[in-house]
């Protein structure tokens, strides 16, 4: 490396360095070693590769994993379907002042994470929340959203379609808007009916933008903390408990940290595959 | 025929309006609620029939500001997002500029190893920056704080302003350097100069993550350090819930940042997508 180039992100790698690889390496440490800060016996012996052995045999981080998916899932379905249609919608309108709307729709995207879990609480209380107490009214729910195991991870999903439609509307409106006319006119005139246009013309053009609002879509749900902290701490029982929550809670409540750091390079590894697929896709 | 098919357009037209006032008024109606309770006494806020209109009271805000210290918070937050803001800011566009410029060996993998930091799991960074910084002695203050939100901010800034960089034809230096600019006589009085605009748009952005960020806030800041955000869970205790005060806190720190939304319009799918979707 040139040594001009070296002035000019030398500062960077510094700063990267201290925050990102040196924490890195010390994580991988840990995940080899015995070492919790609750247990005299566990003093940082090393152990090789049981921590990973253990997490990949462990039933309670094998259902966080599944917890994980079964609110990804359905959460980046819903919003990916939802934003889709109400942005072909808002392009069809033709409606002038459409632009000037999009920072009081996008108000949930672009909030605290913990103010929307928040708002969540507050409105899906069943005792005075302007969601919770028409469902109880209307024989919908018996009780408690949140503190039912049943209803407590819909309610999540719920929220999390609430916080992120707006933004896959967003995105995909500004594709819409930049679309060529001809096109479509072209398809108009040899006299296409509109479900061959939109599978012909619209698809095509909005395959790529798509693609990459359902990854950024995933990555981000994968990494989903702070609103599920606010509503539930992953409870009632572990119906909620997504594997971030599981890592915070091994890591910073029982103190394991060798455990704990091999479940958190687990994660580090299948969000790594994640990125490398939008890597592909941005370059 | 004509008729009809005028019709069947209006119809569709008034369909389409009201779904989309419908969704506008869904996404915005329980943040609006929450607006409402920071204004309510007790009695108010807890009535089993949701009241829309009700004798606004502002004790809350008092309360959880000066009371509960939240003004305290809110100056941590201010100071903690601007310094890591400048932070990454004066370190971050040099480095956007030499990658959108300069060919130098593994610069792709520096490019992604960049943006991996912003998209793998707070968590997975929070536990061992936890021990690194209790081993330099800086857990719990604002500079363990600032540290953590730069990887947020840091690798935003870069990948944005690269973005930025790539779009002006590389002539512009060239022909400066004929003018006798060194390349970072070229880079300051040139090219600064012209993504000024794409640089106060990313900065904003930067703020309004690292105003936003929870987890490594809790973790890593203490008494004297937290932020509003990691300040909320304090305002749920074994003895009850403080909601109006939560919704009065709420309400204060969300306000920024929908100004900000406002003044990014322009910007606001370009820093969303994180630069993929430039407009």
């Amino acid at each position: 490396m040139k040594a001009r180039t070296a002035r000019w992100i030398a500062p960077t790698m510094i700063i990267l360095f201290i925050v990102s690889l040196m924490p890195f390496f010390i994580a991988l440490n840990y995940s080899f070693r015995d070492i919790s800060y609750t247990s005299s016996r566990s003093q940082g012996q090393w152990v090789g590769l049981d921590n990973y052995r253990k997490a990949l045999s462990d039933p309670e981080f094998l259902h966080s994993l599944g917890i994980t998916f079964k609110f990804l899932i359905p959460a980046v379905l819903f919003e990916l379907i939802l934003g889709f249609t109400m942005a072909m919608l808002f392009a069809k309108s033709n409606f002038k002042g459409i632009r000037k709307l999009i920072p009081i729709l996008i108000i949930p995207t672009i909030i605290a994470p913990v103010v929307i879990g928040l708002i969540g609480r507050l409105s899906l209380n069943s005792e005075f929340g302007v969601i919770g107490v028409y469902l109880r009214k209307f024989g919908i729910i018996e009780s408690s959203i949140l503190g039912s195991v049943k209803l407590a991870m819909p309610a999540i999903i719920l929220i999390d379609i609430w916080q992120w439609t707006p933004f896959v509307t967003v995105i995909l409106l500004a594709g819409f808007l930049s679309f060529p006319k001809e096109p479509f006119e072209a398809a108009a005139m040899d006299g296409a009916n509109p479900w061959q246009t939109f599978k012909h013309i619209t698809m095509p053009f909005i395959a790529p933008l798509l693609a990459i609002v359902t990854l950024l879509r995933s990555i981000e749900a994968f990494k989903i903390f702070d609103k599920v902290w606010i509503m539930t701490q992953g409870g009632p029982g572990s119906s909620t408990q997504t594997s971030n929550i599981y890592a915070y809670r091994l890591n910073f409540m029982h103190w394991k940290l060798g455990y704990g750091a091999a479940i958190v390079i687990l994660l580090y590894i299948v969000s790594f595959f994640a990125l490398r697929c939008i890597f592909s896709i941005f370059k | 025929m004509a008729m009809v098919v005028k019709k069947i357009k209006t119809i569709n037209k008034v369909l389409i309006i009201a779904a989309i006032l419908t969704f506008m008024l869904v996404m915005f109606v329980p943040y609006f609620w929450m607006i409402l309770s920071s204004f309510k006494t007790r009695v108010d806020l807890l009535s089993t029939t949701p009241k829309w209109i009700f004798k606004p009271t502002l004790e809350n805000f008092p309360k959880v500001f000066i009371e509960r210290e939240f003004l305290k918070y809110f100056v941590n937050s201010l100071v903690i997002s601007i310094s890591s803001l400048m932070i990454s800011l004066v370190i971050g566009v040099p480095c956007a500029y030499a990658i959108s410029r300069f060919n130098f060996q593994a610069k792709g993998h520096f490019f992604f190893y960049i943006l991996s930091t912003r998209m793998a799991p707070p968590v997975a960074f929070a536990l061992p920056m936890y021990i690194l910084f209790s081993k330099f002695g800086i857990l719990g203050t604002h500079l363990a704080v600032i540290l953590a939100h730069t990887t947020i901010t840091l690798s935003f800034i870069i990948w944005i302003m690269k973005g930025f960089f790539d779009d002006i034809p590389i002539e512009l230096e060239q022909a400066a350097m004929t003018d006798g600019y060194t390349i970072f006589g070229a880079f300051k009085n040139v090219i600064l100069p012209i993504v000024k605009p794409g640089i106060v748009a990313t900065s904003l952005f930067s703020f309004i993550f690292s105003w936003n960020e929870f987890l490594f806030a809790l973790v890593l800041g203490g008494s004297f350090s937290r932020t509003l955000p990691a300040a909320f869970p304090g305002l749920v205790t074994p003895h009850g819930t403080f909601w109006a005060q939560l919704s009065a806190a709420g309400t204060v720190v969300t306000l920024p940042v929908i100004i900000l939304a406002f003044i990014l319009q322009k910007h606001l799918v370009r820093g969303l997508s994180f630069g993929a979707v430039k407009q």
